[in-house]
């Protein structure tokens, strides 16, 4: 049975156990993936995925499944299991399937991948960081990935999504005689792999990085100062916002603390934030929502003002709000006027905040964590790398605080962000 | 999952291969403030392969189960450690180990909850918070089964099924006060399915009870004050340091890129009050939280003794890392799908229990804290750590003061064991931990308190 038919098969099966609402996702996808140890290749893996999901909805009481399997037999066990399930759920007006619109084809990234270069591209990583990066341990995957999505329901809702994508991570240290770095890690996918991966996000500038931290020192005391956030863990922050008072959960839960603050200044004015994922920035972002949507960009701050939460259909009508055209990732942030050499230059005591390794904040925005792979900042100038230092500070304070935001800004391919200099962070040592 | 004689492609599978059939099903319900904001059961599965070949290896999965698609996928891996392989000009003998034929289900023997039954179970805690506790912001209850079911056979003879569920049981309560929002939760559950772990609500009142009573003391609690303090770490906490803190650490891979740990092999590195070991399957006599008998490569598993009073003994291994640092092979190499290769990872971490009460050591601090709950935590290299603390108390002259809000607290793995003190009599074990190392993998870790010194973020 082609896919197409395996998609009406299930809306027939669900609409014959009596589902009034039916919807399925169905994902296949490949993926040839190759990993190095210490700059050696080590693992050629090479996986093929099917997941099938399920929504079904009878009298208002919703459940969900998948399988990954696409026998009939599998199939019908599975809606039987979800029949079990929605007659044993709760009524929830809420519940919902995406509506009808016009059946759409999407083609993302790319199609074609060419796996020589894909070799190719990690073993001239793996001679350079021989040659120039002696000092740096550390493993690298590189693999493309292609997935095919349909989305199909009971509200005649067709629509379909093929594309790939070459994604590559890294995770690295930097060892001399005893002396150790703190692992930093990045990754970035692209639809133009370059035969420099060390061109790609922001790698070469990490490995450098850690070669400096070689160097670091304990902190010693305690100041409330600034804090330069790097695109590295901004996107993580940026999360934790989204988590804490933009998606579904703290909005239906009622803790968001910009609940009734829709076209309110929540942040500072030279804060624009958005989720585009269908920006040609991306590569690639993401054509449908995960509740069956055609995914739209949208701002969700603009200039400090909040414009959108990123809240889904069923969270959406939980609450009374209208569903966000999607509900997040793909993030974009405006970039500023200064080089970061300049917002250096007017930190008077302070940190660069190169990664965050610490507990997801509440509601209330409050954080703390160690500042990993980053530098002490005093005067104007970056001083040295730090080692056992903690951060701490409040979400929505760093977001008011914003001092200025970097006219250079890193792309990862699943977001592009800037460095932000914000005030107020409390930094202690041992 | 139907079960397949897998003992028919072992002459397919060239001089080292490991040929694994996998379905992970998991059941997932979400009650928030009383509606059912998730409610799914799914279930992935599938059959891979991994062949050796001249210190490479090659990786196939396919999510259909047949004769055709085990054999594609044997051939394929095959084909991929041949291809990395021919780039190289390093032969390796192929891996071989003692055969070995192990069986383990650890289903419930009990009569299965029909669906009514657990969402009446669900409504009736739900209903049970909002009639006591009306002054709550929200409620939040999880219930989260996990049934992972492998089937792996070796090319050097091994063959081992195992069957094994976790139940996990979440409360969260959420308060307010003076508009900002107070959160904290409680997990029960273990080795194990739904039915041998929920029994009715008012075997769980108590606990709720408890949990509402330590949310209205962190409601009125204040911020712990950043910097280095002497502490006591609850056993809850304790298993996490052993995890998080040192665990990682010795890790062969990550000894490999270069763990602080890899130049300390039989040197002191932690207090001689410290011995830390991760168990396989059980702990004395008692099965542990996630017992592993044959890993994913095929090797019997054993107890890793990795700090013995003190002094670092060994550390964790696949067969490919054993072989490369010429040490022995616990079992540790695991992985989570049927499509994910194995990675080393931990099964059951624990520091081993000392003598001192808890009480002894709360009156033995004049000021500091005791942490009780963590919410997460992650590693380094260098050792350097952190886990956030959902729950905690100032300890002032000896005795239990104000409840702190959330915090995090870090140090380094050396310097922390090596500031241990006291450590109490008490044994706990933690089987809702999920570790994340390139793929996610469920954990058990464990331990007494510990008493040590440790930065504490903070206002």
């Amino acid at each position: 049975m082609d896919y197409k038919h395996l998609l009406d098969y299930c809306l027939d099966k669900m609409a014959e156990a009596g589902a009034d609402k039916a919807q399925v996702v169905l994902s296949v996808s490949e993926k040839h993936e190759l990993n190095t140890e210490n700059n050696t290749v080590k693992l050629l893996r090479s996986t093929e995925e099917f997941d099938l999901n399920f929504k079904f909805i009878k009298d208002q009481r919703a459940a969900s499944t998948s399988i990954n399997k696409q026998s009939t037999e599998a199939i019908d066990a599975a809606i039987e299991k979800l029949v079990d399930l929605s007659k044993a759920a709760p009524v929830d007006e809420a519940s919902d399937i995406s509506e009808f619109t016009e059946p759409k084809v999407f083609e993302i990234g790319v199609l074609n991948p060419n796996f020589d270069q894909v070799y190719e591209a990690l073993e001239t990583l793996n001679a350079e960081m021989k040659t120039n990066y002696k000092s740096i341990y550390g493993d690298a995957i590189l693999s493309y990935d292609r997935r095919h999505k349909y989305v199909a329901n009971s509200n005649g809702v067709r629509l379909e999504e093929v594309g790939g994508y070459y994604s590559f991570t890294m995770m690295f240290s930097a060892k001399e005689g005893d002396r150790i770095t703190s692992f930093n890690y990045t990754g970035a996918s692209t639809c133009e792999l370059k035969k420099k991966l060390l061109e790609l996000g922001a790698l070469e500038e990490l490995l450098d990085q850690s070669i400096k931290e070689l160097d670091a020192k304990a902190f010693e005391g305690k100041f409330v100062g600034d804090v330069i956030i790097a695109p590295s863990c901004l996107e993580e922050f940026l999360e934790y916002l989204s988590g804490a008072a933009l998606a579904d959960g703290s909005l239906i839960a009622g803790s968001s603390k910009f609940k009734n603050k829709m076209g309110e200044q929540v942040a500072s004015p030279m804060l624009t934030w958005h989720s585009n994922p269908t920006s040609a920035e991306l590569a690639p972002g993401y054509t449908i929502t995960g509740d069956g949507f055609v995914a739209e960009d949208l701002t969700i701050i603009e200039n400090g003002v909040l414009k959108s939460f990123l809240i889904s259909q069923y969270g959406a009508n939980k609450v009374g709000l209208n569903r966000s055209g999607n509900y997040g990732n793909a993030f974009i942030v405006e970039p500023g006027e200064k080089s970061l050499a300049d917002m250096v230059k007017n930190v008077k005591r302070g940190i660069l905040l190169n990664r965050f390794s610490g507990g997801r904040p509440g509601p209330d925005g409050d954080f703390a964590g160690v500042a990993k792979n980053s530098f002490y900042i005093e005067d104007g100038e970056i001083k040295y790398p730090i080692t056992k230092t903690m951060v701490s500070g409040n979400l929505f304070e760093f977001i008011n605080a914003i001092e200025a935001i970097s006219n250079r800004r890193i792309n990862y391919g699943n977001c592009v962000l800037p460095w932000i200099h914000t005030k107020g962070g409390t930094i202690s040592g041992q | 999952m139907a079960k397949q004689d897998l003992s028919q492609y072992v002459a397919q599978m060239k001089p080292y291969c490991e040929l694994r059939v996998q379905e992970n099903r998991s059941f997932s319900m979400v009650m928030m403030n009383g509606n059912l904001v998730r409610n799914d059961k799914s279930s992935t599965g599938g059959v891979s392969a991994r062949a050796y070949k001249d210190g490479c290896f090659g990786f196939s999965s396919q999510a259909e189960i047949s004769d055709e698609t085990i054999r594609k996928v044997v051939d394929q891996a095959w084909e991929n450690a041949k291809f990395l392989a021919s780039k190289k000009d390093h032969p390796q003998e192929p891996f071989k180990s003692e055969a070995v034929h192990e069986t383990k289900d650890f289903s419930t023997q009990k009569e299965r909850w029909t669906q009514e039954q657990i969402t009446d179970y669900m409504k009736s805690v739900d209903a049970y918070i909002q009639d006591t506790y009306p002054n709550l912001v929200s409620r939040l209850i999880v219930l989260s089964c996990l049934e992972m079911e492998k089937h792996l056979v070796t090319s050097d003879g091994t063959e081992s099924y195992l069957l094994w569920p976790r139940t996990v049981f979440h409360i969260g309560l959420t308060a307010e006060k003076d508009g900002e929002p107070c959160e904290l939760g409680e997990v029960y559950g273990g080795i194990g399915q739904l039915e041998d772990h929920l029994t009715t609500v008012e075997d769980i009142k108590a606990d709720i009870d408890a949990l509402y009573q330590s949310l209205m003391l962190k409601n009125e609690g204040v911020h712990a004050v950043a910097g280095y303090h002497e502490v006591i770490l609850d056993a809850n906490l304790a298993g996490i340091l052993a995890h998080e803190a040192f665990g990682h650490t010795v890790e062969a891979d990550l000894v490999r890129n270069g763990s602080i740990a890899g130049d300390y092999l039989e040197k002191q590195v932690a207090s001689p009050l410290v011995s830390l070991i991760d168990f396989a399957h059980s702990y004395n006599g008692d099965l542990l939280p996630v017992p592993i008998f044959v890993d994913d490569e095929g090797v019997k598993c054993q107890d890793a003794p990795i700090i013995q009073n003190g002094i670092l003994k060994c550390f964790m291994h696949n067969r490919d890392s054993a072989r490369e640092f010429g040490h022995e092979n616990y079992g540790n190499a695991r992985a989570w799908q049927y499509s994910d290769e194995p990675l080393i990872r931990m099964r059951n971490t624990a520091i081993l229990p000392g003598e001192s009460t808890l009480e002894e050591m709360i009156a033995s601090i004049e000021d500091g804290y005791y942490f009780k709950k963590t919410s997460n935590g992650q590693a380094d290299t260098t050792g350097e750590f952190m886990f956030g603390v959902s729950e905690g108390y100032e300890i002032k002259n000896g005795k239990l003061g104000k409840a702190i809000k959330n915090t995090t607290i870090s140090g380094r793995a050396f310097d922390v064991l090596s500031s241990v003190t006291m450590v109490s009599n008490e044994m706990k074990w933690t089987a809702a931990g999920m570790c994340g190392k390139k793929q996610p993998i469920p954990v058990g870790m464990g331990g007494p308190a510990i008493k040590c010194k440790i930065n504490v973020g903070g206002k």
